[in-house]
């Protein structure tokens, strides 16, 4: 019987996808539809996505989008970025290096991959190109670099595993850092190797003194991490309160230091981050409805031990999951991603011993993929509209970018201990 | 535009301000519980992180129901983009019908829960002791504005009137809609 109801509730999402219905209703219909033919009581519905709701990172999300909404127009990225310049525009290669710096650290005060797209690819791709940098590899280079968005903490669709997989934020946020930095830092060594042929010759070596003002200057931008990270990681605030110690970091730092904003705009910002945060949030209402569908059918558990009886070893499951989620990656949308496959896998991923921050990890790098992977690679249409150029220019400048953040993804997943290591350093072994 | 559309701006509007004001509410509960935390201590609100639960829960899902109205729900539109614009209309049909169906059932089945807590009494722990009927009925009440919402895409569809081209996905997400990629 399940099975029958899984075929036909597969058919029924492809269907709806198809003909364009949004997310949360092709989720949640099916679920609804699904738990009736099985009893579930009428009730039921509403406790389970009431009770499911009733979570304080569901509470922190509007708040760092407030965060991510403010620094997104403010100014922050020029800032962060002129100050990376004074210290590695001098390089082969200086000015993409010291953009792929400035988006890791615009990165660690903005949850949004889209959001760093935005701001640096405005900044970013026509100075490159201004100083004489191939088009393609500049919107290569800051499409890929702005998945890091995701990756340094703070990150929206970790909160969404945290949320759906019910694992502790703090120690996902933690498990993005080595990774996030190996791929900063690879991506660095590329454009040093190769910068001679994409034209980044180097800049005139900044003063001591334009260093010390630049990053002086950038002091402001540089708290918010410390603030929303230290505030976590040193016990002194919950989740919350970081995510809204950070948005009033932000926008202090935008009205009051860098001045790009007026208070005027406030109600805007707030306005936008609780509307954005309602789009997420009826994505996750449905994703809750099929997780009960999921939970009650015993369909993880089954999985679980088919997967147990075929004796399949950690590495061979995270291998097909790379294989699936790469692909999954090409027709939806990283939010989706998670909100459909992860309700399912979790119980696999316990079953098999796997750390779920590791899990976490990997499946936030296959999203940073599905970002730049045609047909709807978000990141890609981003900059194409950025930069008024033909997205199929952006996907030849993503390409190599694409192949570097592949090797990451196969070291990462073979090698646990580099997205492990910092988090059971500071909360000790996952359970 | 007719009398209809000119309501329903209105009162997307009045939702907008409403759910921006709640945040910003709970923003400044939560500076204060901080401050209070470190600065002023022992003043003994231990009802504070429960209201700002219960304001952000309200403004969360009260701008649910504006997401209709916005039509910036997220969605797979590459096959949908191929479809005739006679397709494309029935399709819109089916889409909207099963949202009002959707929100219907949850305003119902949310309804039943408030129902149970009323019964129980259900309150919360701190001094305050809300009752989490308040809690619960966001639910019904946000997918109740999202119906009425649908039903006015509905009256708009049905007039011929509804621009369903959606245009460049980037640009569509980038305006209306999550930041959660």
């Amino acid at each position: 019987m399940t099975l029958f109801l899984l075929v036909l509730g597969f058919i029924a999402v492809c269907c709806l996808l198809a003909i364009g219905a949004p997310i949360y209703l092709v989720l949640g219909t099916v679920a609804i539809a699904l738990l009736l033919g099985e009893g579930y009581s009428d009730a039921g519905f509403g406790q389970h996505v009431l009770d499911h709701l009733n979570s304080p990172v569901l509470i922190a999300v509007p708040f760092f989008l407030l965060a991510a909404v403010t620094m997104r127009g403010g100014g922050i990225a020029k800032v962060l970025f002129d100050a990376a310049l004074t210290m590695f525009g001098w390089v082969r290669g200086g000015l993409a290096i010291a953009g792929v710096a400035a988006t890791a650290i615009f990165a660690a005060i903005n949850g949004s991959s889209m959001a760093t797209a935005l701001a640096m690819g405005t900044l970013l791709v026509p100075l490159m190109i201004e100083k004489g940098y191939k088009p393609s590899f500049a919107m290569g280079l800051t499409a890929a670099s702005a998945t890091l968005g995701i990756l340094i903490p703070p990150s929206l669709p970790m909160l969404l595993i945290g949320i759906i997989g019910e694992e502790s934020v703090p120690r996902l946020f933690l498990g993005g850092v080595v990774p996030g930095l190996l791929q900063a830092g690879l991506f660095m060594a590329y454009i040093f190797v190769v910068a001679k042929r994409v034209g980044g010759a180097p800049m005139p070596r900044a003063t001591m003194q334009e260093m010390v003002q630049t990053n002086t200057h950038a002091l402001a931008a540089y708290a918010i991490p410390v603030i929303v990270l230290g505030g976590i990681y040193g016990g002194f605030v919950t989740l919350t309160e970081a995510a809204v110690l950070g948005a009033t970091a932000a926008i202090i730092a935008v009205l009051f230091v860098y001045r790009t904003g007026s208070v005027k705009d406030l109600i805007n910002l707030f306005s936008e981050a609780i509307d954005r945060t309602g789009v997420v949030t009826v994505k996750i209402i449905g994703a809750f409805l099929l997780s009960a569908w999921v939970i009650k059918s015993g369909l993880p558990q089954s999985l679980a031990q088919y997967v147990a009886d075929m004796g399949l070893e950690p590495w061979q499951f995270l291998t097909f999951m790379n294989i699936f989620l790469v692909l999954m990656g090409m027709f939806l949308e990283g939010a989706v991603i998670i909100l459909v496959v992860l309700p399912i896998v979790a119980p696999i991923v316990r079953t098999l011993g796997i750390d779920m921050t590791h899990f976490a990890v990997v499946m936030i790098i296959n999203i940073e993929l599905a970002l730049l992977s045609p047909p709807i690679g978000l990141n890609l249409f981003i900059m194409a509209n950025v930069t008024r150029r033909p997205v199929g220019e952006v996907i030849r400048g993503t390409l190599p970018f694409f192949l570097l953040m592949l090797v990451l993804l196969i070291v990462i997943t073979y090698v646990p201990i580099i997205t492990t290591f910092l988090p059971d350093l500071v909360f000790g072994k996952s359970s | 535009m007719t009398q209809l559309d000119r309501f329903f701006n209105g009162f997307d509007r009045l939702i907008g301000w409403v759910t921006a004001g709640l945040l910003a509410v709970a923003y400044a509960l939560s500076v204060f519980g901080v401050i209070e935390r470190y600065v002023i201590s022992g003043s003994g609100t231990d009802w504070l992180y429960e209201v700002v639960i219960f304001v952000v829960f309200w403004a969360i899902l009260l701008s649910v129901a504006r997401i209709e109205h916005r039509r910036a729900h997220i969605r797979m539109d590459s096959l949908w983009r191929r479809l005739s614009h006679k397709n494309k209309v029935r399709a819109e049909y089916v889409s909207l019908l099963l949202g009002l169906a959707f929100s219907l059932f949850l305003v119902w089945s949310g309804w039943l829960v408030v129902q149970d807590s009323i019964m129980w009494d259900e309150r919360t722990d701190s001094s305050l002791r809300l009752p989490f009927w308040v809690y619960y009925s966001a639910l019904s009440v946000s997918l109740s504005v999202h119906a009425a919402f649908v039903f006015h895409r509905l009256s708009i569809l049905a007039r011929g009137e509804m621009e369903l081209e959606t245009g460049d996905l980037a640009v569509t997400i980038q305006r209306t809609g999550d930041l959660s990629d």
